[in-house]
């Protein structure tokens, strides 16, 4: 059954069953009472709400103002021309299953690729695409076409499960709320969009920063990076496991803002690790990349420092391209380390870059970071370096702290204006007993070897006692490697203590024993059995032990 | 390589191989294949410098014994430079096999007895 509005005839455009209304057809407009009920519609507090939750408030009212019992409204979607369902009431499965009606078919898809008005008086004559319509007992409806300058943004429909013949006031009531939607959804769109932007790039950022820092023996790391309040930067920093158990560490700042920034800092993140495994030097692999950058390769400036620290010298080796200097970090102090500041990366061609020799002692950390940290609108450089020098004499070495508490405050509450990265890196303190769980794996013996020499010049011993140990030591752990476990591998502990003038280094694996054999492991054992004072042997159920004992500290000649 | 380098020079028709770094039992398979790759078949033999590694393990002495067989059935001579108090004589003596590899304190000595 077909039911006309007020003096609007049946337009011949309109399918079986279908009427368009048009609202030239009601000069009368909506009745006083509903006036006011209409105003509720461009309640300023609506354009304040996200889309999901601004569609949300319109429909209730709507619903409210027409007596209905469904109300939905479908959005345009760019890409595929298709209305998708977005929000409803009393046919919240349609948004649920993306009900999608594609543009021009059916009843919305005509309300939209006609841009009319149609009221249907009975579905069940209509051509209908959406089954829920059908399903739900929906009996009437009426659509208008949601417009917004002249654009298309979707379509807005409410229906009856009793049959209702839609007046012509019903059609200009919706019309007027659709004509008050349509700008606000355009403009929630269009916020949701950016926001979808930000999100997206702000992702692509972090993407673009290492996931896990490695682990390390004798050095704890910790970083940190903090997007900007509103659009992404290029900050980045890294931490590169080096050869020979060294640690690299790197910070940087791609001058400007946006996705080509970060694009860049990525670019030049996996240029400078890729130069860092190469085994360049820090000074030359700033060099390097300024090359890469003034090359004509991609245009672009930063600012950056790439460090190599080893625990054997106890030094960090840094270069610096226009970056701020690093913060060293005691358990009684803090202060910031002489930096030669080369030009920024991308300044001019040709630039060699030198080293700066910055000592770590154990138990001092050293904190690079970007000048989101410390800059503040109206305030000279010097005043954000002092704040940071003040708070991190309060925080301490910790890696963990530095990155966390300090930056927490220094930065404060809200999100920083500038994109904020941090790296701190500890050399961690000598323990009085050397304590290390490493898988039996040939490739721990290099950082068991590092560790335990470590501890042993602290504790005191000379370079050829260190050597007889370390050799000593790792004879044992070789034997374990090769001996203890099956294809499925294990775990060696290895305890190191002092015990007078004694080192004790207990290693410990819980595999079964295996007599050493071939001449090979024979000389290990050998080696063992003179180079120390004593080796012995407990066989355990739960696996075997070494103990190695050697006199340490002595004057030359008597040892 | 991990660990270690190498550094070759050609001296008096022998090659000599200047090594440092560490050697453990995770490099030797790759630091032998190095250095006999590099040593060329008219070659009077080979001297291997250890005076600047760091470290040298039972692992890196059974990489010597290989290198020696290994040359021996080529006709070639393996000669090993371990000064006295550097940590390679240090574990060649513990392993009591100084005297066995005939091992020198130069390479001067080392390629005098190459030719002798």
């Amino acid at each position: 059954m077909v039911s006309a509005i007020g003096p609007g005839d049946r337009d011949p455009r309109a399918g079986a069953g279908q009427v368009i209304v048009g609202s030239q057809g009601g000069q009368a407009g909506p009745e006083a009472a509903h006036i006011a009920e209409l105003y509720r519609l461009s309640d300023p507090a609506l354009s304040e709400l996200r889309l999901d939750a601004l569609l949300d408030e319109l429909l209730i009212r709507i619903g409210q103002i027409l007596d209905v019992d469904t109300t939905a409204i479908l959005l345009l979607e760019r890409d595929s021309g298709d209305l998708v369902a977005r929000a409803a009431k009393g046919l919240e499965e349609e948004v649920h299953q993306g009900v999608r009606i594609p543009f021009g078919k059916g009843f919305a898809g005509r309300i939209a690729a006609e841009r009319v008005a149609i009221f249907i008086a009975d579905v069940d004559d209509a051509e209908v695409l959406n089954p829920i319509l059908r399903e739900k007992g929906v009996r009437s409806l009426l659509g208008v076409p949601l417009v917004a300058q002249g654009a298309l943004v979707g379509v807005l429909h409410v229906g009856t499960l009793q049959p209702r013949a839609f007046s012509q006031r019903d059609a200009a009531v919706l019309e007027f709320a659709g004509a008050r939607a349509a700008p606000a959804i355009e403009r929630a769109h269009i916020f949701d969009a950016l926001e979808r932007e930000h999100r997206g790039a702000v992702a692509l950022q972090r993407s673009l920063l290492p996931g896990r820092l490695p682990d390390f023996v004798d050095v704890e790391v910790a970083a940190r990076y903090l997007p900007a309040m509103d659009e992404v930067g290029g900050d980045w920093y890294d931490v590169i496991s080096l050869e020979h158990g060294r640690v690299g560490v790197a910070i940087g700042d791609v001058m400007g803002h946006g996705v080509r920034a970060a694009a860049l800092m990525g670019q030049l993140r996996a240029a400078m690790r890729a130069y860092a495994l190469e085994g360049h030097p820090p000074a030359a692999v700033l060099g390097l990349l300024n090359r890469l950058l003034t090359s004509g390769y991609e245009p672009g400036m930063a600012t950056a420092a790439y460090g190599v620290f080893s625990t054997e010298e106890g030094c960090l080796r840094l270069a610096v391209a226009g970056h701020l200097p690093p913060l060293v970090v005691s358990d009684t102090g803090a202060w910031f380390a002489e930096a030669d500041p080369y030009p920024p990366l991308g300044a001019r061609t040709g630039t060699t870059f030198a080293e700066n020799e910055i000592p770590l002692g154990p138990g001092e950390a050293v904190l690079l970071y970007t000048d989101g940290l410390i800059e503040a609108r109206r305030e000279p450089l010097d005043t954000g370096m002092r704040r940071l020098q003040a708070a991190a004499e309060v925080v301490g070495p910790v890696p963990t702290d530095l990155c966390g508490v300090l930056v927490d405050r220094l930065l404060g509450r809200p999100p920083a204006p500038d994109d904020v990265a941090v790296l701190a890196m500890r050399n961690l303190p000598v323990p009085e007993t050397l304590r290390l769980r490493l898988p039996a794996d040939g490739r721990m013996l290099a950082t068991l070897r590092a560790a335990l020499r470590r501890w042993l010049r602290a504790n005191g011993a000379r370079d050829d006692e260190t050597y007889d140990i370390v050799l000593a030591t790792g004879e044992a752990c070789a034997n374990a490697v090769e001996h203890a476990y099956g294809p499925r591998g294990g775990a060696l502990d290895l305890e190191a203590s002092r015990a007078g003038d004694e080192a004790v280094v207990v290693i410990r694996d819980a595999g079964r024993w295996r007599q050493p054999r071939g001449r090979h492991r024979g000389r290990g054992m050998a080696i063992m059995q003179t180079s120390m004072d004593s080796v012995d042997y407990r066989r355990t159920d739960n696996g075997t032990e070494v103990v190695l004992r050697r006199r340490i500290g002595q004057a030359h000649g008597t040892g | 390589m991990e660990l270690a380098d190498v550094r070759f020079d050609e001296r008096d028709g022998a090659l000599v191989a200047h090594l440092s770094g560490e050697v453990d039992m995770t490099n030797t398979d790759e630091l032998r294949g190095v250095v006999v790759d590099r040593l060329a078949h008219e070659s009077a033999g080979l001297v291997l410098d250890l005076a600047a590694l760091d470290y040298l393990d039972s692992s890196g002495i059974h990489m010597l014994y290989d290198l020696a067989n290994l040359l021996r059935v080529r006709g070639q001579r393996l000669g090993v430079v371990v000064p006295p108090g550097c940590p390679a004589e240090s574990a060649l003596r513990y392993a009591a096999v100084l005297a066995e590899l005939g091992a020198r304190s130069t390479v001067d000595d080392a390629l005098s007895l190459m030719h002798g």
